[in-house]
């Protein structure tokens, strides 16, 4: 029964071994003064970026992460987990509360409260929000279990639903390059998808622990927020300089 | 473990459950959340009994846990946690401990400094009692920790403080001491709490209670933990411990003074896990004619004893292969007072055939060395495991 044992377990161990995806090194970091950032977004100018964090703030922060301003704080709501902006307003998921926050993008006022049914286990809902600008739609993107990405109008009416099967979770999500891409804080992973939405066409790995946010900036940079670590990490444009 | 083997329907639910789970569900109102989960927990086992002993078992399946569970919030400040296993139902009465419920209790988060929790559910102590058993890579925990020494639940209040960006996390409660015989609703003769207390320090970042590096960690990761607890159970004259409340060994709930002391540790990097656990119990028996002290005179053995154990374990996730594969070395010794100290080695290999919500385990253990205490007919002991999560 013991020789058994072993040999199942042996031959479980000598099975397939998959390959593994292109490796992405982080060419610098700083802190994040927003303590647990959750997510973070270009902001329309180009030189600031949104950052939201885990208790319910909204930040504008310079990109070396010098906070700038804050939003009036929101008692009602909490958990923070994604943030983006079409220009003229910003957009936050209130992941527990399953509502989407409307701030004013100039005063950073809430000025509306758009609610939505998603459900998941409490903390896995939509922890990915961002924009098309060229189709004009949102997508979001609940974390898990099973991660769905809907497409929605500018007024958050449904066009749209699809299943996203190769990363164990999602927790950012970034309209870059005329392509959804995907963050997966569990695999640390980037992903990028083709139009169905469903696939990826590449993918790549990132060495960071527990990544919750990511945006291209205009030099194409990417910036990668970790929670855990409290720290914004950049890297090269990954379809340029993975190895 | 628990040796029951006659729970047919339950197990039967297995064959008919997905390989693959379901979505948790929750309700919401946008302000008040309540969200349901559970798992089941349950296989087969083969004992390989000692060499002149022969097995007259007739039935080798084992259903470990069926529990169900309501996590509700409200607002934004309280949220309160109801889990109780149905696996227990056939079991109830059978020995005084053996309760359905798992967690009543309630938390408070509307404080600045601090959370508050009250009701009954996992005390503070150990870092393996306090791992959810379904991030285990094993089917059981080692014998020093399944309620041996301590009891891993009980009904109390906690307070609980996250410093320096989670990396310490402090705990201090009070409790009853009666573990899950606080259901009874019987009365503590001694009138006494007991107190518990620890601290963890982890870096670079928060650690979770976990036991396998399943999301393959890209920087090294170390956690420490120090806990301690204390309980003067010194009986007035004229009255008895309730019946159970003392445990299998005697050392749950003393009559004296019972303090212990535990260190622990764990360290996780691309999929390698390490940890380790040790504890330490002094018990200063009240009464000179206690069996604890295992007819060695009170003064032999300046009135107390003492019990503990250590365990260490490492384990190593290849996510490619959707397999653990994890080994233990546990030693207890239950009291120094009789002889022998118990030690076990146990390997496990996991395949995880979605995550954590469906996972099999096939277990290994083999019974290195036995206390007078503690023994088992078996020499070694093989489990198929199946677990799946409803969230």
């Amino acid at each position: 029964m013991r020789t058994l044992y072993f040999v199942l377990v042996l031959i479980a161990l000598t099975g397939f071994r998959a390959d593994k995806p292109l490796l992405i090194k982080s060419i610098g970091s700083y802190p994040s003064l927003v303590h647990e950032p959750s997510d973070i977004c270009l902001s329309p100018s180009g030189e600031t970026m949104f950052i939201v964090d885990d208790g319910g703030l909204l930040f504008e922060t310079e990109l070396n992460g010098k906070i700038i301003r804050k939003a009036p704080v929101t008692k009602s709501y909490n958990d923070f987990e994604a943030v983006c902006t079409d220009g003229d307003k910003i957009y936050v998921s209130a992941e527990s509360d399953r509502k989407i926050l409307v701030f004013d993008a100039q005063s950073m006022e809430l000025i509306r409260v758009i609610p939505y049914e998603f459900n998941s286990a409490r903390n896995s809902g939509f922890e990915s929000l961002t924009f098309d600008p060229v189709k004009h739609r949102f997508f979001m993107v609940s974390e898990k279990n099973p991660i769905v990405i809907r497409q929605y109008t500018t007024d958050f009416v449904l066009l749209n639903e699809t299943v996203f099967t190769a990363a164990s979770d999602i927790s950012s999500a970034s309209w870059h390059d005329n392509a959804l891409w995907l963050l997966s804080d569990e695999d640390h992973m980037l992903f990028k998808l083709d139009a169905s939405m469903q696939k990826s066409v590449a993918s790549w790995r990132l060495p960071i622990l527990n990544p919750e946010g990511f945006f291209f900036d205009k030099s194409n940079l990417l910036r990668v927020a970790s929670d855990d670590m409290e720290r914004i990490y950049l890297f090269n444009d990954p379809e340029t300089h993975a190895r | 473990m628990r040796a029951n083997f006659s729970k047919p329907l339950i197990f039967a639910l297995f064959l008919f459950v997905p390989f693959v789970s379901q979505g948790q569900l929750s309700i919401s109102n946008g302000i008040n959340n309540v969200e349901f989960s559970g798992y089941l927990i349950g296989g087969i086992k083969q004992n390989m009994f000692k060499p002149g002993l022969t097995d007259l078992s007739k039935n080798r399946v084992f259903i470990d846990d069926a529990r169900f569970e309501i996590e509700g919030r409200i607002k934004h400040s309280y949220e309160y946690d109801l889990e109780v296993n149905l696996a227990d139902l056939p079991l109830l009465g059978s020995t005084p401990d053996v309760t359905a419920i798992i967690n009543a209790n309630a938390t408070y988060t509307g404080f600045k400094f601090f959370d508050i929790n009250v009701g009954y559910g996992k005390t503070p102590y150990s870092r393996s009692a306090m791992m959810p058993k379904v991030y285990s890579p094993f089917l059981n925990r080692a014998d020093m920790l399944s309620s041996s020494l301590f009891w891993m639940r009980d009904f109390g209040m906690t307070i609980n403080k996250l410093f320096w960006h989670q990396r310490i996390h402090a705990f201090g409660g009070v409790y009853t001491g009666l573990g899950p015989l606080v259901w009874q609703g019987v009365g503590d003769p001694s009138g006494q709490p007991e107190y518990i207390g620890r601290v963890d320090f982890s870096f670079p970042a928060r650690y979770r209670y976990r036991e396998i590096d399943y999301y393959t960690s890209p920087i090294p990761m170390v956690s420490f933990g120090m806990a301690g607890r204390y309980a003067n159970k010194t009986l007035p004259a004229g009255t008895t411990l309730i019946l159970g409340s003392d445990g299998a060994f005697g050392d749950n709930l003393i009559n004296g003074k019972k303090k212990m002391i535990c260190l622990d540790g764990s360290f996780q990097f691309q999929g390698f896990s390490a940890q380790f656990e040790w504890h330490r119990m002094r018990a200063d028996l009240a009464d000179s004619t206690s069996p604890l002290l295992n007819a060695v005179p009170m003064q032999v053995a300046s009135g107390y004893f003492l019990a503990g154990g250590y365990y260490a374990q490492a384990s190593y996730f290849a996510k490619p292969l959707k397999s653990a594969l994890a080994c233990r070395f546990d030693v207890f010794n239950a009291n120094d007072l009789s002889p022998g100290v118990g030690q076990k080695l146990t390997t496990s290999y996991c395949y995880f055939l979605n995550g954590f919500n469906s996972l099999i385990r096939v277990q290994w253990t083999h019974n290195v060395k036995e206390q007078v205490l503690d023994t088992h007919k078996w020499q070694e002991q093989f489990l198929v495991g199946y677990q799946l999560l409803f969230r």
